[in-house]
């Protein structure tokens, strides 16, 4: 692929992770200098950022190079680059720990850039054919008329692009969520053999979906079935599930191969870039993206094997600074184009969520307090 | 997991490994005849054998590495022991004489027991406690955390070591215990905190909350150092000053010792001026950090201090009305701005920068939390007002800008020996009352 051939829609329309991690940087450097001139010219926020970071096009000589914009900034700022008139969609995530949501701004351009990523993604992990999808959550999940989206939202809306047809298996019944058993038989039934997709937070699947078929006595029979989960770890690591345990135990439930329960990382801050785990149990960026993981002291990219803070680069969005949007999560890079599965290019695997920072020492804030 | 408490030191003996026991009636009553021995030894004798020790400090090659270990040993001075104790009690000799007029007299006598738990973040705070208590002529049991115990120990054995006019180190550390227990294990703080006639806690709000809320004696004294926050100001006749890159220089030393991990750490700076006097304060500050950084490189920096000041200085750099100077890497951060406002700290050289019309602005700030505050006002009776004004609403020290570590007494307000003695009253039966009646 000659690199001035090279565009946002060609890297999307490649066969994924095909290409070594040296030649992929070198087409992605010229197209992530025009995301940061887009920033600077289109967003006074991201001028700023960049003059004060010291970033500027012309000094971009490896994506390292382009100072990170810390994801908690789309909470506090309006990062948008493009005009009011171009915005079709404004994605509101739903708050976790803060109780400020993000807010990202989505252009006609970025939208079909992120709906095809996620589709040549999964192409690579499921096969591209459409297939009956099974979603572990409650339909309102993923309400189109909602203003805002959680992550299990945004996961179930990029997924619905591989269904024929989708069914939701779970209740709210006074807050808590319920497995509709009687519809997961239905499912079963009417599904009963080919490729079957499945979905589902991690913690919720653990938890919800497993118990009540463990207590129910049910076990299914869907062994061309994929399963493909996200976030909830901290609270199965204390519990001391491990990764191996969880795709044993999930794979014996539905009767398929532990392979066939994929977990993926991703954020609603840079849609349409996701890290689903190869059968070597390690996350790959795609073409049209990369991961770079940073040194919290030195901020330069920790060596292969080091951990560090996770940070996602994209080029997919012209409607927000997608470039390089740093993570409060830790990973480490475990090898460059050596993968055992095949794929080329960068591959890591994800820690956790970062540990809040808590004041030392003697020092305190300057708040008083009474009666506490 | 050790469940025990490890005694690395008591009555004079050091324990390497540390001694195993259950609980801390065998140390009390390790200590008795040390207690009884320190009652008799003069104050005199005791401030010769820490004046001895000063000087060895400084000389003992494994020591004198230790951090802090400089100011330590000016601090054990005799002339610096002895203003601490005019300070504190008016006259030395009420710690070992009755001292007043004809019948009525009074004397200074020691609590007893003082039990302290102490902070890691200064690696000499231990001493600084011990030593002052031990000037009162209590015995002293003393909970260090386990990072203090590599700083703490080696300064011991060569305390032990000192010998003046007949009166020891050993003699004195007769009536000292240092231990170590997780501070998980409530049993032991409770059983430390019970047999104490006064208790003096350093640290953090949990630290300090979680002692303080513990059974004690009715009669036990309390001494808390709990967490506190500074900051600092420099007025316009400071800034026009010629010794204004001094001033600089002395705040930035102020902002790195300790990571700011110290209640005396400051962490705003407000500054007299307008925006462009501001940056260029941040321009000196900047130039004295990277100086100071390049002398004590940062050694590390945990994941949830170094987001804290990632997103921070982000915040600040898309800002309108706000500024950034800082390294490409984690290590010092200048945020400029004019809100006047106190900002939560982040610590590890994370200083906000603020420009005001006039630091008597900063006066409503200030809350019964804020400890210290870095004052950079030439004109006297301005300083004064300053002072007042911030003391009244909680301020315990202001200081020129580099002093804000020097630990003094008072400290947080504190005459810490003052509290650790009991002012006791004798009167002396009358002329009168001493005639036999026939």
């Amino acid at each position: 692929m000659g690199s001035e051939q090279v565009t946002v829609e060609s890297l999307i329309a490649n066969q994924q992770y095909d290409i070594p991690q040296n030649e992929k940087e070198q087409y992605l450097l010229p197209l992530l200098r025009e995301q940061v001139a887009r920033s600077i010219e289109r967003s006074d926020n991201m001028r700023r950022f960049y003059e004060a970071y010291d970033t500027s096009p012309d000094s971009i000589k490896t994506i390292a190079s382009i100072a990170p914009l810390p994801v908690t900034m789309f909470k506090q700022f309006r990062l948008q680059t493009c005009s009011d008139e171009e915005i079709v969609r404004v994605l509101n995530s739903s708050a976790t720990t803060t109780g400020i949501p993000s807010t990202v701004y989505i252009d006609k351009t970025t939208a079909m850039r992120q709906t095809k990523a996620l589709v040549a993604t999964l192409k690579s992990y499921i096969g591209k054919s459409r297939r009956p999808f099974l979603v572990m959550d409650t339909s309102s999940i993923n309400d189109p008329a909602a203003s805002t989206i959680s992550a299990r939202g945004a996961a179930i809306r990029g997924l619905s692009n591989f269904a024929r047809k989708t069914y939701y298996v779970m209740d709210d019944i006074d807050g808590a969520l319920v497995l509709n058993l009687d519809r997961l038989k239905e499912f079963e039934e009417a599904v009963s053999d080919g490729e079957v997709l499945a979905f589902g937070f991690t913690y919720i699947v653990w938890t919800r979906v497993l118990e009540s078929l463990k207590k129910a006595g049910v076990k299914l029979n869907l062994p061309d079935i994929k399963i493909l989960h996200s976030g909830g770890w901290k609270k199965l690591s204390s519990q001391a599930v491990t990764k191996d345990v969880f795709n044993r135990e999930v794979a014996a439930a539905f009767n398929t191969d532990p392979s066939n329960v994929i977990d993926f990382y991703g954020m609603v801050e840079q849609l349409g870039v996701l890290f689903l785990d190869c059968p070597a149990g390690h996350k790959h960026p795609p073409d049209f993206a990369d991961i770079i993981i940073r040194d919290v002291l030195t901020m330069d990219e920790a060596p292969v094997g080091t951990p560090g803070l996770i940070e996602v680069v994209s080029i997919l969005a012209t409607s927000y600074p997608s470039q390089a949007v740093l993570t409060e999560d830790i990973g480490e890079v475990m090898g460059i184009d050596d993968c055992p599965c095949g794929r080329k290019g960068k591959y890591f695997v994800f820690r956790s969520r970062a540990e809040k920072a808590e004041i030392r020492g003697c020092g305190d804030t300057f708040a008083e307090r009474r009666g506490d | 997991m050790n469940l025990s408490i490890q005694l690395l030191t008591c009555a004079g003996e050091f324990y390497e490994p540390a001694r195993q026991v259950q609980d801390f009636q065998k140390i009390v009553q390790d200590l008795h005849a040390g207690m009884n021995l320190l009652f008799e030894t003069e104050v005199d004798s005791i401030v010769e054998v820490l004046h001895a020790f000063s000087r060895s400090l400084v000389r003992d090659k494994d020591v004198k590495k230790i951090e802090g270990i400089a100011f330590l040993s000016n601090w054990l001075r005799r002339d610096n022991l002895l203003r601490i104790i005019d300070v504190n009690l008016g006259d030395k000799k009420f710690l070992d004489y009755f001292q007043g007029g004809d019948r009525k007299l009074r004397r200074a006598f020691p609590r007893g027991l003082v039990c302290h738990w102490m902070a890691g973040n200064i690696p000499t705070l231990a001493l600084f406690s011990l030593f002052q208590s031990m000037l009162a002529k209590n015995g002293n049991i003393i909970r260090v955390p386990e990072v203090s115990l590599p700083t703490v120990l080696p300064i011991l054995r060569l305390f032990n070591e000192i010998r003046v006019n007949g009166v020891t180190g050993s003699d004195l550390l007769k009536s000292v215990a240092v231990a170590y227990f997780p501070s998980a294990e409530t049993q032991y703080n409770v059983a430390m905190s019970t047999i104490a006639d006064a208790r003096v806690v350093w640290g953090g709000k949990e630290a300090v909350e979680a002692i303080i809320g513990l059974p004690h004696a009715t009669h036990c004294e309390d001494v808390i150092f709990g967490p506190k926050y500074s900051f600092a100001v420099i007025d316009r006749a400071a800034l026009a000053s010629e010794k204004l890159p001094q001033y600089i220089r002395n705040l930035a030393t102020d902002s790195i010792l300790f990571e700011q991990t110290a209640c005396s750490s400051p962490h705003v700076i407000f500054v007299e001026t307008d925006w462009d006097g501001l940056k260029s304060v941040g321009q000196l500050l900047s130039k004295e950090l990277s100086r100071l950084s390049k002398r004590i490189p940062k050694q590390s920096l945990d994941m949830g201090t170094g987001i804290a000041i990632i997103n921070r200085r982000a915040e600040y750099a898309l800002s309108e009305d706000k500024d950034l100077l800082a390294t490409p890497a984690n290590d010092w951060s200048i945020l400029l701005d004019h809100e006047i406002q106190l900002e939560e700290p982040i610590q590890s050289r994370t200083i906000f920068l603020k420009s005001l019309e006039s630091v008597l602005e900063t006066i409503p700030l200030v809350t019964r939390n804020v400890q210290t505050v870095g004052t950079c006002i030439l004109d006297r009776e301005k300083a004064k007002r300053f002072a007042e004004g911030v003391m009244l609403r909680g301020v315990a020290r202001c200081v020129p800008p580099g002093q804000m570590h020097i630990y003094d007494s008072p400290w947080d307000g504190i005459l810490l020996i003052s509290r650790l003695v009991r002012w006791n009253t004798l009167t002396l039966m009358s002329e009168v009352d001493r005639e036999s009646k026939v």
